[in-house]
């Protein structure tokens, strides 16, 4: 592993269907994957290196978090998103939301949040192959790098 | 002047005669939307057409439920006649409506003409010692009949036929002069009309605003995320206080899921603790206290155990924490409406309540019963649209969730069947077989995407092509569950299953894709609120009339108070809320079971949490005897 070694936290909690998406990724960067939305956020927190996060939308409501914040599990995603708000600003690490939720909703959500354009970026599952994903985060973080 | 004094056309005076004449000619220039404030021009009409000193006009309002004094006329000048506030011995409207009756005359007209039997429409005077202390001696009383056909979106909302009266007082009874019944009754319905049309005016009005804002801010209000849901609230919220011209708004809506009444949007809320403002983002743990207002049933209905969630939410206060200066309003009092859903609504037609506090003066002045009847026609109309709004809107928001999940359950497997086709291509290009983890995806895909009929077919005993057929359950069903799912729970959360006592099932008569559906069902279930790398058992056992088999796991559980509704079509218990779901499944698998003559139940609620499919021995007798 080189300090030029793409470091992805990839948060998302059905390992079995994120499975593919895994694996191509790991075929070409380094991946730390969690499928639970608080210690993703705790990861991140405590990991300098994260270059790009990787980020799903519909996920179970961490514990000791109010339901009602996540719209029962529908929006976890973006509750998360809001609670790394400044993070990621200011460590200038992008966010791609990879989902399955319905694009309007997400859109207008990460467009109330108010982040930098082109921090985060929105992509629906349906139509974002395994293999397409490489690419896009490449062109994420060359942009985002210091 | 009894009926029998009221006198005819032909001996009516000349001068009462040219006086009704210009009256008529008074009322029916004016278009219909004549102003509220003319209302004192209408006092003045009827005044000069009876010869009486002072006219008086009475309008009823739904929400004290009486007729109320609205405005009034003096000829002889204001001084000699007070306002109604200030009567000797009179402490508010309501006091002076009952000195000023015999006992059913202004608090109820239609009883008040029952008195007069021979009469549709009562048309009478009557002395009344109570007014003599005001100089009145006897004063007469035409009721205000709704005018128009009650029907059509902007019909009036009440159903009653009188909405008002009008009354004539006169210091001496010498000056009353005889009055043509027919007469009477027409000028009333005059009177009625712009009364009435002055109300329809405002209503259109606020209806034009409450729609442009729909139109203009609420579209597409249930694609809209929470965050930007609230906005819009407040929004509405805004629109009301500037409609009604009152201090503070909030409104309480009861969820459909629970029944529970929480502020959905407020112009302020604070703390009582500690003074601190809440929030929009907790409005929802302020919840409507009893006590404090009065809603009937509403809040009879509410369960010992919401009555308990309500005893541990926020005290608050309303926003009215500068003085109004004099005359502003009052900051004691506050009003609570109904919001009333839309007709076809579930269960009890009311679906939450907006609560007005810090009222203006012209709408709620130092006599608490004292309520302006146009505004509370206004208000009223409003909590109709408001409810109907929100009525609309978290029907949008339920609709859109479920849409939003039966959606994500679909293109899961489309995606992953995408992804792996592409991976096999992939390894057959460099000459290599397809590996065993990839063929078992696609067969794990296939048997989810099957089960998504559950999500589009919520009711398999309605189902026609329902066909028995001889099944082992092991065999047949079990075996390959445990195969395709032990692969699906590894991979999700490091969860195995296993199975055991199947071997003393015989083949049994069953719908085998329906009874698969079921297993699958509970199974499912207990991956997705299972803790991880835990073990789910499935276990079947002979009872003494049938078989059960018990699928069990450890994870979040059931909480007791859920238990009566767990296998309700729709239900979702709190635990289970932390994840997206429709609440089908077990409803279904019940249906399922039922279907076959057995049943469905929970067992133990944790640790393990265990559910039971019951299949009677029953059954292969009644196949035969089907057959």
């Amino acid at each position: 592993m080189t300090t030029d070694t793409i470091y992805i936290l990839f948060i998302d909690d059905e390992g079995f269907w994120a499975k593919p998406y895994r694996e191509r990724l790991e075929e070409e960067f380094d991946v730390h994957y969690s499928d639970d939305p608080a210690d993703g956020r705790e990861f991140f927190a405590k990991t300098p290196r994260i270059d790009i996060i990787i980020l799903d939308i519909m996920m179970p409501t961490p514990d000791g978090v109010d339901p009602r914040e996540t719209d029962e599990g529908l929006d976890t995603g973006l509750w998360l998103l809001r609670e790394m708000r400044g993070e990621l600003i200011d460590r200038r690490v992008p966010v791609l939301i990879l989902t399955n939720r319905r694009r309007a909703i997400v859109d207008e959500a990460v467009a109330h949040a108010d982040f930098p354009a082109g921090l985060i970026e929105v992509r629906l599952k349906s139509e974002t192959p395994a293999f397409f994903l490489p690419s896009r985060v490449h062109a994420m973080v060359t942009r985002w790098r210091r | 002047m009894s009926n029998s004094q009221l006198g005819t056309l032909s001996n009516e005076p000349e001068s009462v005669r040219l006086r009704r004449q210009h009256f008529y000619h008074s009322l029916l220039k004016h278009t219909p939307s004549t102003p509220l404030d003319d209302f004192q021009h209408l006092c003045e009409e009827w005044c000069r057409v009876m010869s009486a000193d002072w006219a008086w006009l009475w309008l009823y309002n739904d929400y004290t439920r009486q007729y109320e004094l609205t405005t009034s006329f003096s000829a002889t000048g204001a001084e000699k006649f007070p306002p109604v506030r200030t009567l000797p011995g009179v402490g508010s409207v309501a006091d002076c409506c009952f000195q000023t009756e015999e006992p059913k005359f202004v608090d109820n007209v239609s009883d008040w003409s029952e008195e007069h039997s021979g009469q549709l429409y009562g048309v009478t005077s009557v002395s009344r010692a109570a007014l003599n202390t005001l100089g009145c001696e006897c004063f007469d009383a035409v009721p205000l009949l709704a005018p128009i056909a009650k029907s059509g979106p902007h019909a009036p909302q009440s159903q009653r036929s009188h909405f008002g009266v009008i009354t004539a007082h006169y210091t001496s009874k010498s000056k009353r002069q005889s009055q043509q019944k027919e007469s009477l009754l027409l000028m009333g319905r005059l009177t009625a009309v712009r009364v009435h049309d002055t109300y329809m005016q405002q209503q259109r009005e606020i209806l034009l605003r409450l729609n442009d804002l729909a139109r203009r801010d609420l579209s597409n209000f249930h694609l809209r995320p929470k965050e930007v849901r609230r906005d819009y609230l407040d929004a509405l919220i805004k629109l009301l206080q500037t409609t009604l011209g009152v201090r503070c708004v909030t409104v309480f809506y009861r969820s459909s899921e629970d029944g529970t009444v929480s502020a959905l949007a407020s112009t302020g809320l604070y703390r009582l603790a500690d003074g601190t403002r809440v929030p929009p983002d907790e409005f929802d743990l302020v919840a409507y206290r009893p006590g404090e207002g009065q809603v009937g049933d509403f809040l009879l209905s509410k369960t010992a155990e919401q009555k308990a969630r309500v005893a541990q939410t926020i005290p608050f206060v309303e926003e009215f924490a500068e003085a109004l200066p004099n005359g502003e309003g009052t900051l004691q009092s506050s009003l609570i409406y109904p919001i009333m859903g839309l007709q076809d609504s579930a269960a009890s037609s009311v679906v939450g309540l907006i609560r007005l506090t810090g009222l203006p003066a012209r709408l709620y002045p130092e006599q608490e019963r004292h309520f302006d009847p146009i505004e509370a026609q206004t208000i009223k109309f409003i909590t109709e649209q408001v409810g109907l709004v929100l009525d609309a809107l978290e029907r949008g928001v339920q609709r859109e969730r479920t849409i939003s999940i039966v959606k994500h359950d679909l293109y899961v497997p489309l995606n992953m069947i995408r992804d792996t086709v592409h991976k096999i291509e992939r390894s057959l290009k460099q000459g290599k077989a397809a590996s065993d983890y990839d063929i078992k995806n696609l067969g794990v895909v296939h048997l989810l995407g099957r089960n998504l009929v559950d999500q589009l077919d919520p009711d398999p005993g309605e189902v026609q092509d329902f066909s028995l057929t001889r099944t082992f359950l092991e065999g047949d069903i079990v075996a390959r569950l445990c195969n395709l799912l032990g692969h699906y729970a590894r991979e999700m959360k490091g969860m195995s299953i296993e199975y055991e006592g199947f071997r003393d099932v015989p083949a049994i008569m069953v719908d085998r894709l329906l009874i698969e559906r079921a297993i699958a069902n509970l199974i499912l279930n207990a991956v997705k609120y299972g803790k991880k790398h835990t073990v789910i058992k499935i276990v079947a056992h002979r009872t003494t009339d049938g078989y059960k088999v018990f699928v069990s796991n450890f994870g979040i559980g059931v909480e007791p108070a859920d238990e009566p509704r767990l296998f309700s079509p729709g239900f979702r218990s709190r635990r289970a809320r932390k994840q997206a779901g429709v609440g089908l499944g077990l409803w279904i698998t019940r249906q399922i079971m039922r279907k076959h003559g057995g049943d469905a139940q929970i067992e133990c609620i944790k640790d393990p949490t265990v559910f039971s499919l019951f299949f009677p021995e029953s059954l292969e007798a009644r196949y035969h005897n089907d057959n």
